[in-house]
């Protein structure tokens, strides 16, 4: 009894490790890819955005921190200023990657900026120095 | 405002501690502290205070017993030590090898602490050199558009956190 | 059930090493497909090594005393609900349960960092899966579990009467699983390292993984403390014991990680150094193993002799050739290159703080080895044990209390000495007011007073940092309760930080408690006799006995009066057990929030009399409210933060000057995200 599943349980090991083997190269590939839940797009324009978000996120910190008086005014100017060139540096090194962009997408992309222009979210942010 | 309160305040820890001027300990205080500071032979690891054991209650019984005749806590131990050799006691002695067992642990954590000072200052000196750079990327110009979308990005609040 | 169990672990044993394998070859070819393979390998390590596990529980469940090891630890009497946790009561069995955690936290661990650290990953997973092969060969070779007995045997030995306490249930899990978790962080940074992926990527993984192998262990310490406190009957919960103390140290270790990886996180400093902590943290965890299953330290847990001492040193040594060859492979491209400005900032801070916990690590490691070393340099014996541990470690620990204190409001990069002033001076007025209220109510240990204004001084601290954050959002229209959250969710790791600082405090206040105002007394009772300690009367009423097959099992009945009022029973238990020639006690606690009046019986006499041992251990009770505190701030501080959406950079500003200037074209030309 404990021989049988003990066997059944080698064969499943073995078909599972060696599926990829049969498949066609391009679909594991992009399994590989696809391999987590966190899969979030690769390549280093994604990686940039990823950091820049990171930079927004120490903005927002440090904001906190400058509210409840932690950071006083002259450290909390000079940091946010770091970070804020540090953000624009990222999104830089990201543009510089960025492929020819398509003048239509582009044009489409410009109409959607000039509506969200006129539904106008309200402004709101921590920062003194707007 | 504040050098009152700082005053205040060191005024009240001192006599703080003025009062805490220990009483003379009472035998069974004396005792309990001895306790603690010899292991029982059959149980490794525990002191006399822990133990439950036979031979770990006859020995509690022993120190009172002799503390009480007004021996001295040095003679009552080295009694335990003539019996069960040093490793009777819960601290090594601070002589022989196991002065080792005491020395070491101050002069790491010392020269821990001058590492610690000596590569903290080495750091902040590469800042000086630093600084020139940081000066010079702030006035790249081609910067400057970007600059302007993430202050464009930070008022949308978008990427704010709630 | 041995037939499948050996085969699973040896199957274990090849799949790891095949994943191991596989996806290093599989990367360094370029072959995909065998790269993804190994992975799948990694995960199908998974139900092996739950079929072999399942195998022995199934051999327990069915007393199936052929195999040496169910025979060793289990017998026909044994309470049935301890026979699931006879599965880890000695070597062989724990081994396999930590080969099972093992299996589960590495396919956790690389079906998790699949997606973003794919370049990585292979290395990751070749470590995981080679520390899971080393586990699968000691099983298959030294100590197998379902190796079968020698003789025909028709009942088992039982298991140590010591173990079966619910504490079982839960402690000797969490503490193993924790050791097990460090390989985690530990793997996803060397794996970034042999990538040479150097930069940060590996930072969050390796926090958030490592403040979880933290926490488990943490837990796992102070499970083990509550547990001794209720069952080895001495009225203490740590005793500085080798085997706490190498759970101790890896969590030490850790907690000195995840508080700098945060420097490296937020100011992308400290590269090198918290991947030495990692390193560290990583071979003590290994060390722990060590001592836990090859066991050269004579010690109160010393249940599990085994002969594994030299394999598990041999890889104990191997962990550590590893990690620093890595470290100093990779040394040169692990420069920060951000330096620090101040030695007044909140990176110094963190060093501080990591030196302080290195330094408490390396007492302990030094009071365990020390033994050691004395006894093959020399003839005589020393001991190291608690006074001595108290003695070096407790300033330590207070230095940490008071810089627990300080650090939270230091600045990153430079704190002015006005701010500091700012914020501390009403938290220090306040502690030395409680000093000096402390002195005037009677205290006279001036150590104990200093010690609790401490912590008076550091939860202040934190309250106003909240107080004040909450203030700041509260003016802008949310209710106080609302602000505070905001605050809390807007810095997870901080805050989260902050409610585990809470819980050290808490802890704290139930060490100080303990070790400076205890109060022991042993008595000798008859029947209806009495014992007078400190305002507490206690009347032993008489005790009840139950035989049973394994043991005889005596309960005392005592009736607790103070100021002549009768204010509860206690009914500590004494068991002794014939087969073991040992005694397991449940002492009888009453716990208040002032202090656990707290009765173990040593003896039962012939003529009726009980030899009982009275402790009061003040203020314990808050020992045991520290850890539910301890686990809300692990999760807060691990629970994922929101992931910010970022617009894509404004492409057209470089790529198409033609069209139009980029000073112009980059305002306008944000695209807007669904």
């Amino acid at each position: 009894m404990g021989i049988v599943i003990g066997v059944l349980l080698a064969v499943g090991a073995v078909a599972v490790i060696a599926w990829p083997f049969f498949r066609r190269r391009s679909d594991v590939a992009k399994d590989d890819i696809a391999g987590g839940p966190g899969a979030r797009p690769q390549g280093s324009q994604a990686e940039l955005q990823r950091s820049r978000a990171e930079i927004f996120r120490l903005i927002r910190q440090l904001e906190a921190d400058h509210g409840s008086g932690l950071v006083n005014e002259g450290d909390f100017r000079s940091q946010f200023d770091d970070l804020r060139r540090e953000a624009a540096r990222l999104m830089m090194e990201e543009a510089a990657l960025s492929p020819m962009s398509d003048p239509a997408a582009e044009l489409e992309r410009e109409i959607a900026a000039a509506r969200a222009g006129l539904t106008g979210r309200p402004v709101e942010t921590g920062r003194k120095d707007a | 405002m504040r050098l009152i309160l700082l005053s205040v305040l060191t005024g009240l820890l001192a006599a703080a501690f003025a009062a805490c001027a220990k009483p003379e300990p009472t035998l069974e205080q004396r005792a309990q502290r001895m306790d603690k500071q010899i292991i029982c032979p059959v149980c490794p690891g525990e002191t006399l205070d822990q133990s439950s054991v036979q031979i770990a209650k006859d020995m509690r019984e022993l120190i009172r017993e002799r503390l009480a005749a007004e021996q001295s806590e040095d003679e009552i131990k080295q009694y335990f030590v003539d019996r069960y050799g040093t490793r009777i006691l819960a601290e090594p002695p601070a002589s022989g090898v196991s002065l080792a067992v005491w020395i070491i642990p101050p002069v790491v954590m010392l020269a821990g602490a001058a590492a610690l000072y000596f590569v903290v200052r080495e750091m902040r000196r590469r800042r000086q050199d630093q600084g020139i750079e940081t000066a010079q990327a702030s006035s790249d110009p081609t910067l400057k558009p970007y600059l302007e979308a993430v202050d464009e990005e930070l008022r949308s609040g978008r990427t704010g956190s709630g | 059930m041995a037939d499948l169990g050996t085969m699973a672990v040896l199957l274990g044993l090849g799949v790891a090493l095949y994943a191991a394998v596989g996806s290093v070859a599989g990367k360094l070819t370029g072959a995909t497909e065998l790269v993804v393979s190994a992975r799948r390998a990694a995960y199908v390590t998974v139900p092996v090594a739950l079929a072999a596990a399942a195998a022995l529980v199934t051999a327990f469940v069915t007393h199936d005393f052929t195999i040496r090891y169910v025979y060793a630890h289990s017998n026909l009497v044994m309470d049935r609900e301890f026979i699931w946790v006879a599965f880890y009561a000695g070597n062989e069995g724990s081994l396999l349960y930590v080969a099972g955690v093992l299996a589960i936290m590495s396919a956790i661990a690389i079906r998790l960092g699949a997606g973003r650290l794919a370049d990585t990953m292979p290395y990751t997973t070749a470590i995981l899966m080679g520390i899971l092969a080393f586990f699968f060969l000691v099983i298959a070779v030294w100590a197998n579990p379902f190796a079968p007995l020698e003789f025909v045997a028709d009942d088992g030995l039982g298991i140590n009467p010591l173990l079966t306490h619910p504490g079982m249930w839960i402690h000797p899990p969490l503490l193993m699983a924790g050791l097990a978790a460090i390989s985690v962080p530990f793997a996803y940074a060397a794996g970034a390292l042999i990538a040479g992926r150097t930069r940060d990527e590996w930072v969050d993984a390796a926090r958030v993984s490592g403040i979880i192998a933290w926490g488990i262990l943490g837990t796992g310490v102070l499970i083990g403390a509550w547990w001794a406190y209720t069952i080895l009957g001495w009225g203490g919960y740590w005793g500085w014991d080798p085997i706490e103390n190498v759970a101790l140290m890896p969590w030490l270790a850790m907690t000195a990680f995840i508080h700098s990886i945060m420097v490296q996180k937020r100011r992308g400093m400290f590269r090198m150094w918290n991947i030495v902590l990692l390193n560290v943290a990583f071979v003590l965890a290994q060390f722990g193993m060590f001592i836990n299953r090859g066991g050269p330290v004579v010690s109160v847990h010393s249940f599990a002799a085994s002969t594994l001492g030299q394999v598990f040193l041999g890889f104990m040594l191997l962990s550590l050739v590893f990690a620093f060859g890595v470290f100093f492979w990779r040394y040169q491209w692990l420069k920060s290159d951000r330096p620090v400005e101040s030695f007044m900032s909140r990176e110094v801070a963190f060093l501080v703080n990591n030196f302080l916990l290195l330094g408490i690590t390396f007492v302990t490691l030094w009071g365990v080895v020390f033994p050691l070393i004395t006894e093959f340099a020399s003839d005589g014996t020393v001991t190291v044990a608690t006074p001595y541990f108290n003695r070096v470690n407790g300033p330590l620990f207070l230095a940490l209390l008071v810089l627990m204190g300080i650090g939270p409001v230091m600045a990153w990069r430079r704190a002015s000495p006005r701010s500091l002033v700012r914020w501390l001076l009403w938290p220090a007025a306040l502690a030395a007011l409680a000093a000096a209220g402390m002195a005037i109510a009677g205290i006279r240990e001036p150590l104990a007073i200093f010690a609790f204004s401490v912590l008076v001084f550091v939860a202040l601290v934190i309250l106003e940092e909240w107080f004040r954050s909450a203030r700041a959002r509260a003016s802008a229209g949310d209710n106080w309760a609302i602000a505070w959250f905001k605050v809390v969710a807007g810095n997870r790791p901080r805050h989260g930080g902050y409610i585990v600082h809470l819980s050290i405090l808490v802890l704290a206040f139930g060490v100080i408690g303990t070790q400076f105002f205890d109060q022991r007394a042993d008595f000798v009772l008859p029947p209806g006799g009495s014992a007078v300690i400190d305002d507490y009367r206690l009347e032993y009423v008489g005790s009840e006995i139950e035989e049973r097959s394994d043991r005889t099992a005596r309960w005392a009945n005592i009736n607790v009066y103070r100021d002549e009022e009768r204010i509860g029973a206690l009914r500590p238990w004494y068991a002794f057990y014939p087969d073991f020639r040992q005694a397991s006690v449940r002492a009888g606690i009453r716990s208040t929030p002032v202090e656990d009046l707290y009765v173990v019986p040593s003896e039962f006499l012939e003529d009726g009399r009980l030899v009982v041992r009275v402790s009061i251990n003040p203020l314990a009770w808050w020992l045991w409210i520290a850890g539910p505190i301890f686990l809300v701030g692990t999760i807060v501080a691990v629970w994922p933060q929101p992931v910010l959406e970022v617009r894509p950079a404004p492409a057209s500003a470089i790529r198409s000057p033609v069209v139009r200037s980029p000073a112009e074209s980059t305002p306008r030309a944000n695209p807007v995200r669904g």
